[in-house]
């Protein structure tokens, strides 16, 4: 899930490690029967044929060195693969009753007391490994030992007397042992493939509930949040369908939000109102409700319709929020499934972890909806503030360009200083709202790779005029080759214009310089002046909204003194860095510094 | 001098700017809205067209200029606009896209105005004595 590593259930780590243990036991198995049959027959005389028992001692330490190979190779090449380390398992089990069989036949067949081994794979199969066709499996076990009693009985096999009289060939005898030992068998496989069940199911469940709630909490997407709170109920609980019905702010209605494994036709009929859903309402109060049977429960609603539907019970907890339940998560079982006592804690702790993630999700939402709404209004706002300024100023260019009539001195003057001042207005809600808009859009802003030096260039050049009639020199010194950034091209071009604006406004005399350089994969735009500079003092507030160095104000009244916060806000946004470096009355550098960046296609 | 079509849903803007085209000696008429305009364009047929970008759809002005361009109608149009780079819209790039003659950002400056004008009813008059 996610990319993470797969968990590696406990079955299948104990798995891994049985085999091994399996083999080291096996070596003790196989010396045992080598090293034991000659002591057992010569030292205390027992009636055993002690070369055969060898043999067959040799056997196992043989096949156990296969087995001790085939492990290693498993481990290196086939890790993690659980089917080839079942399959595995099985070939030994097999080997092994193969030979416990032979060991049987040689030490008195039905008497033998060597059957008991059997009972060990019997336990190791059972726990371990998957439990389809289990008793049919474990049924072998019994099923070698009737054949050796069986072709002992019949004389097929000789029989090793160990018992005197020998019992191979009394019925009665030899049948009490092989039912005995068979119910053995499968009393012991049913134990322990049980606790294996009951094992398996509760890991399952932690599982899925923590890869429930880690999921939950991943995402901040209120539908895709209810929509993993759904999965993780059904999954922790391995039922028919999950969903959960929210609460309005109101309190008065419970609606689908979400569910799992419902049909929508189930979704759309089933009622909202508060006062006609009884079972959300006891929810709701009581935090758990049951539905053993939905024909007889009466708290449920229309129960042919949710019979229809696939539905026999119903478990429903509440969603926990900080100041009182969100909603119902209920989990829906078909005919035949049972919830049980500890689903109720189940279903609980995924809602828990399902509120904590609505009312993330929630706040994240209503966060988006104010940004939202907050460039919506700016973006109304931009035309609705900047249209009266601009027709006004439209109105007073025809005013002042004489095409009402001839104006006095005095009425020229004072349209004059209204236009200025109008002037000012227009600039400043033009900065103010793409200061605004900007750090409002920062989302809508699409990267592209630009040409910094071509974008240099026409900014520049907007300026040239200016600086000509104020008899200053405007130098541009630009690579030959294009400077690739990443920005925005609007954005670009107002940082760009704005520095040499800046340059060109507050310098008499003398020259201004841009010059863009490449510079360990960074670009670097540098744009001097011989201007006013800038006093000491002021140049730790020069990018701060509104302000202005009091020789720029000597300079030019009317400025906005949101240029440079805007030149910031624009270069930071685009991950680039802006400095500066001045001596009043000598001159000032700006420093526009940006990572290079590579153009599509290359 | 010419007929000129003043088409842009702000009274301020009209005013203004038949003040200034009356005093050069033009003769104005005025439309408030697309529709009023593309009545205009047809019983006063116009020489020339001044057309405001917004009116009551944001981009009713470009829709206008390019249904006259498809009409096959090829008289000058001059096009105010009020968005300028604030919104991100660059025009002047794309013919195709807005199919006009000039562009003007408001505040619109009368002298400039004026000479653009002149300078397009000029060129319709030496493409017409040309043919």
């Amino acid at each position: 899930m996610n990319g993470l590593a797969r968990r590696v259930p406990l079955v299948e780590q104990e798995l891994v490690r049985s085999v091994d243990w399996l083999i080291s036991l096996r070596w003790l198995a196989g010396a045992a029967v080598v090293l034991g049959a000659p002591i057992a027959a010569t030292v205390l005389g027992a009636p055993l044929p002690a070369a055969r028992l060898t043999a067959t001692g040799v056997a196992i330490l043989g096949y156990n060195s296969g087995l001790f190979f085939i492990l290693w190779w498993l481990r290196r090449r086939r890790a993690g693969d659980t089917v080839v380390f079942e399959r595995f398992t099985r070939l030994q089990i097999a080997l092994d009753w193969v030979t416990t069989a032979e060991l049987m036949a040689l030490t008195g067949g039905a008497e033998s007391p060597v059957a008991v081994f059997f009972l060990f794979h019997i336990a190791i199969a059972s726990l371990l490994l998957p439990h389809k066709l289990g008793f049919l499996y474990v049924g072998l076990a019994p099923g070698l030992v009737a054949a050796v009693a069986a072709l002992e009985y019949t004389g097929v096999w000789p029989h090793v007397a160990i018992l005197q009289p020998p019992r191979h060939q009394d019925p009665v005898f030899v049948l009490a042992s092989v039912s005995f030992f068979a119910v053995a068998c499968w009393v012991l496989a049913y134990c322990c493939m049980s606790i294996a069940r009951r094992l398996r199911r509760r890991e399952t469940e932690l599982g899925s509930l923590y890869d429930g709630v880690r999921d939950i909490a991943s995402s901040l997407d209120l539908d895709e949040v209810l929509e993993r709170i759904c999965q993780a109920g059904a999954h922790v609980l391995g039922c028919r369908a999950t969903a959960i019905r929210l609460l309005d702010a109101a309190g008065s209605q419970v609606e689908f939000a979400a569910s799992w494994g419902l049909s929508q036709d189930y979704r759309d009929e089933v009622p909202g109102e508060m006062a006609r859903s009884r079972l959300d309402r006891d929810t709701l109060h009581d935090g758990v409700t049951h539905v053993r049977d939905v024909s007889s429960d009466e708290r449920v609603w229309h129960p042919e319709r949710v019979r229809e539907e696939g539905i026999a019970t119903m478990l429903s907890v509440a969603i926990p929020g900080r100041t009182g339940s969100l909603g119902v998560l209920r989990a829906y079982g078909s005919a035949g499934h049972r919830f049980r006592e500890d689903d109720v804690e189940f279903l609980q702790a995924v809602a828990a972890q399902g509120g904590v993630a609505i009312e993330h999700a929630k706040a994240y939402r209503l966060l988006a909806d104010l940004d939202r709404d907050k460039s919506r209004f700016l973006r109304m706002t931009t035309h609705e503030l900047r249209s009266p300024v601009r027709v006004t100023e439209s109105l007073l260019l025809t005013l002042s360009g004489g095409y009402a009539g001839t104006l006095a001195p005095e009425q020229a003057e004072l349209l004059d200083r209204a236009q200025k001042r109008l002037h000012s207005l227009h600039a400043l809600v033009d900065d103010l709202l793409s200061l605004a808009a900007g750090k409002a859009s920062l989302e809508a802003a699409k990267p592209q790779v630009l040409d910094l030096a071509a974008a240099t260039h026409d900014a520049a050049e907007r300026f040239r005029t200016v600086a000509e009639e104020k008899g200053v020199a405007l130098v541009c010194r630009l690579p030959e080759t294009p400077v690739w950034v990443e920005c925005d091209p609007v954005d670009l071009d107002r940082i760009v214009g704005n520095v040499v604006s800046n340059a060109v406004k507050y310098t008499k005399e003398g020259s201004v310089l841009v010059a863009l350089a490449r510079e360990d994969g960074r670009a670097r735009l540098d744009v001097t002046d011989t201007g006013i500079g800038i006093p000491e003092e002021s140049l730790s507030h020069l990018f701060q909204e509104f302000y202005r160095a009091p020789n720029a104000r000597a300079v030019e009244e009317s400025g906005t003194g949101l240029g440079l916060a805007i030149v910031r806000h624009l270069v930071e946004r685009w991950r680039g860095q802006v400095t500066v470096s001045s001596r009043e009355g000598a001159g000032t550098t700006f420093r526009i510094e940006f990572a290079c960046a590579t153009p599509a296609g290359v | 001098m010419a007929r000129i079509l003043v088409v842009d849903d702000d009274p301020d803007i009209t005013y203004a700017l038949s003040l200034f085209l009356e005093a050069e000696g033009h003769d104005v008429r005025i439309a408030g809205s697309r529709a009023a305009g593309m009545k205009e364009l047809e019983s006063y047929d116009p020489e020339l067209m001044v057309l405001d970008v917004m009116m009551e759809q944001p981009d009713d002005g470009i829709a206008m200029a390019q249904e006259i361009r498809r009409a096959g109608r090829k008289l000058p149009i001059v096009m105010l606009t009020s968005v300028g780079k604030v919104t991100g819209m660059s025009f002047g790039s794309d013919a195709d896209l807005v199919p006009v003659d000039a562009f003007f950002e408001k505040p619109v400056p009368p002298a400039e105005l004026l000479r653009k004008v002149r300078e397009l009813l000029e060129k319709t008059e030496a493409g017409h004595a040309r043919r």
